[in-house]
């Protein structure tokens, strides 16, 4: 079965814990369904600029939303728990679970969701009947 | 007695027997005693293979559909390019399995994959096999837009192959002439990665091999003769790829790609060298400098005519650990900024350096003795391959990545519906297995009084019963290697570890029921299991301080 990534964007680290909290846990607190969170945290949008000896000349400009990347496992009804935090890079943005079938996937949902997309109509840069 | 023959389930890894999905247990034989096996991660996860090579193994894919069918559809014929048919044999013998296509003379001539999307930024090789009749004939492969790879095509078979940095999200895999010619053509495949990997045939899907999703990973690490299970948690590598050339920045130093064999057993290993003499000639990740938080980071290095890598702490004061590549010693000479410190061998002059930080701002330097200058002629350097930089206190295994983002490894599980392999309230669980510190379940073993086996801080093992609330063992601490049997009536539990009681006898407040589902790892730790053997009785105390020991 293939498992779905998903991408989220959350206020703060705090938002997206809470929405971590969700996820079913067992009576000892512990995260008792099968899916995989990961938290990216604020992105680099810029990168910093260091000198030739390391130095930091321009400190890293971050994103202002907090990401958090799920790998859904077998129990896909709490995908609709995070609906509301979903958003859809252009595949498979800057993180991805290691698997080639759930990349497959999302980015024919992501061509599904938007078929007018440049990523779902790329453009030949070489025309076929160009000489 | 045999505690083989004993044994309602037996599962030894050491037979290496497992496939997508599923790991083998030796008894029962019926299939009965199989685990279930998950991860759901295959481009991002390895293992050591087996001797003598003891090679890494990948996770592979040939992201070319239809690869050696050139008649069908998904590729287009372009400016007088023609298939004549597949009429010639192929590199391995094989009649009628390799294809004649004419080029015209056409300029700009070609077969063309439609369009495939790729990560920008990734790294990708595309390799393919080429021959013509006669004499030589100049060709491209590649992609136009991130620079083709020109060939020389003679009457032997050749495989031409050619890496690069996507820098455009959709690629159109070709082979162009620009003169009159039939050119032979068999197998293409496009991968990530810096090298071409052994072929791997496709068809309307892409084709895959090596460590598939949910392959269990046997794993022969440190020389060993047989596998044991490598159980890990979930990480992701930061490093964005093997290739060097994109995202470091080299100071007083050059590298050169592909330039040796690397521990994957492929010409996938870059030789780095100082461009200046002088100090702190280094390479280094600018996205990770400084890393926030505790960081282990890895790479793999083979002494060259220099045999010194350290890894400094910028901000500590510029000094660090240094990896002497010729003794396998690492010299610590920062204690206060690395919290681990290790070189693991790979064999061939290979080996895994790692460290641990916290807050670090880390160069790799080049170095004479250990010290931060190096001596330069242009030449002289060392091997480098792999780089790994993971948000934890200790390494795990090396997570491939050539997406030019990161990559996650999923955690590996294996699990088992156990009610035919128990007798209701008792058993006996025989564990042998090497553990490293990561504070999680283990194993939950459902509708038992829920078992739960724990661990904790300090690396200390513990069961628990959850309906009870009750510890029914005592903690012990795990060491390099243990085997643990823990043994459950109706009215008590005993743990023996390495051949010793731990702790004494738990009377229980209620009996275990109706064991249904053991899932070990399910926490997320890592482990090395060598044995899992379930008894369907408590064995005696004699019997558990045998098999311990």
């Amino acid at each position: 079965m293939t498992r779905l990534t998903r991408k989220y964007e959350f206020v703060d680290e705090a938002a997206a814990d809470a929405a971590i909290a969700l996820l079913p846990t067992d009576d000892e607190g512990n995260a008792s369904h099968g899916h995989l969170v990961t938290k990216l945290g604020y992105l680099v949008i810029e990168p910093a600029v260091n000198g030739e000896d390391g130095e930091e000349i321009t400190a890293a400009v971050l994103s202002e939303v907090y990401a958090v990347d799920v790998y859904w496992g077998g129990e896909s009804v709490d995908v609709d728990l995070w609906a509301a935090f979903i958003v859809w890079p252009t595949p498979m943005g800057i993180h991805s679970f290691g698997s080639s079938s759930s990349r497959d996937e999302y980015a024919s949902t992501y061509c599904g969701l938007f078929p007018d997309s440049l990523y779902c109509n790329p453009v030949d840069p070489e025309p076929l009947n160009e000489i | 007695m045999s505690y083989f023959d004993d044994a309602s389930l037996a599962f030894l890894p050491s037979g290496a027997a497992g496939k997508d999905g599923k790991a083998y247990s030796i008894k029962p034989t019926d299939g009965t005693g199989d685990f279930t096996f998950s991860r759901g991660s295959n481009l991002a996860a390895t293992r050591v293979g087996p001797g003598p090579d003891y090679f890494i193994e990948k996770g592979r894919e040939n992201l070319l559909t239809y690869s050696n069918d050139f008649s069908n559809s998904d590729w287009n014929k372009i400016n007088g390019l023609s298939v004549i048919g597949q009429t010639a044999t192929d590199p391995f013998g094989v009649a009628n399995n390799a294809w004649s296509l004419n080029f015209d003379g056409t300029v700009n001539g070609r077969i063309e994959k439609k369009g495939l999307s790729v990560a920008v930024n990734g790294v990708y090789n595309y390799s393919v096999y080429l021959r013509v009749a006669t004499g030589t004939q100049v060709a491209s492969i590649g992609h136009s837009s991130w620079g083709l790879t020109a060939v020389t095509i003679t009457t032997q078979w050749q495989r031409f192959e050619g890496f690069k940095v996507a820098a455009t999200n959709t690629a159109y895999i070709r082979v162009r002439c620009d003169d009159a010619a039939i050119i032979e053509v068999f197998g293409y495949q496009f991968e990530s990665g810096l090298v071409a990997t052994e072929y791997i045939e496709s068809g309307a899907t892409k084709g895959t091999a090596g460590i598939l999703e949910n392959t269990p990973r046997f794993d022969y690490s440190n020389g060993a003769s047989c596998p044991s299970l490598l159980l890990e948690p979930s990480r992701t590598n930061l490093v964005p790829s093997e290739y060097f050339g994109a995202g470091y920045t080299l100071s007083g130093a050059a590298i050169i790609n592909n330039n040796t064999t690397s521990p994957e057993g492929l010409q996938n290993a870059t030789k780095i060298y100082p461009t200046a003499s002088g100090n702190y000639k280094h390479i280094r990740y600018g996205s990770l400098n400084p890393s926030t938080g505790v960081h282990t980071f890895s790479i793999f290095a083979k002494a060259g005519e220099l045999d010194h890598l350290v890894l400094i702490d910028y901000d500590g004061g510029g000094v660090g650990v240094d990896f002497n590549l010729s003794t396998g010693v690492a010299n610590d000479s920062a204690s206060v900024a690395f919290d681990f410190v290790d070189m693991v061998d790979y064999g061939n002059g290979w080996y895994r350096c790692v460290a641990t930080a916290t807050n670090l701002r880390f160069y790799w330097i080049l170095s004479d003795n250990g010290g931060v200058s190096v001596t330069a002629n242009g030449t002289d350097g060392l091997y480098i391959y792999a780089a790994q930089a993971e948000a934890n206190a200790y390494p795990t295994s090396y997570i491939p990545n050539h997406s030019g983002g990161t990559i996650t490894r999923a955690v590996d599980v294996i699990s088992k519906d156990l009610t035919s392999v128990i007798n209701n309230n008792q058993m006996t669980m025989f564990l042998d297995v090497k553990s490293l510190e990561a504070i999680s379940t283990v194993i939950a073993a459902d509708n038992f009084g829920d078992l739960r086996w724990y661990h904790q801080a300090g690396n200390r093992f513990r069961f628990y019963k959850i309906d009870d609330a009750d510890w029914v063992t005592n903690s012990f601490v795990v060491n390099d290697g243990d085997k643990i049997a823990l043994t459950l009536t109706d009215t008590q539990a005993k743990l023996f570890v390495n051949g010793s009681q731990v702790g004494t006898t738990f009377a229980l407040t209620t009996s275990f029921q109706n064991f249904t589902n053991l899932s070990y790892n399910v926490g997320s730790s890592k482990n090395e299991l060598n044995q899992l053997l379930i008894f369907r009785t408590a064995l005696s105390d004699a019997d558990c301080i045998t098999l311990t020991t």
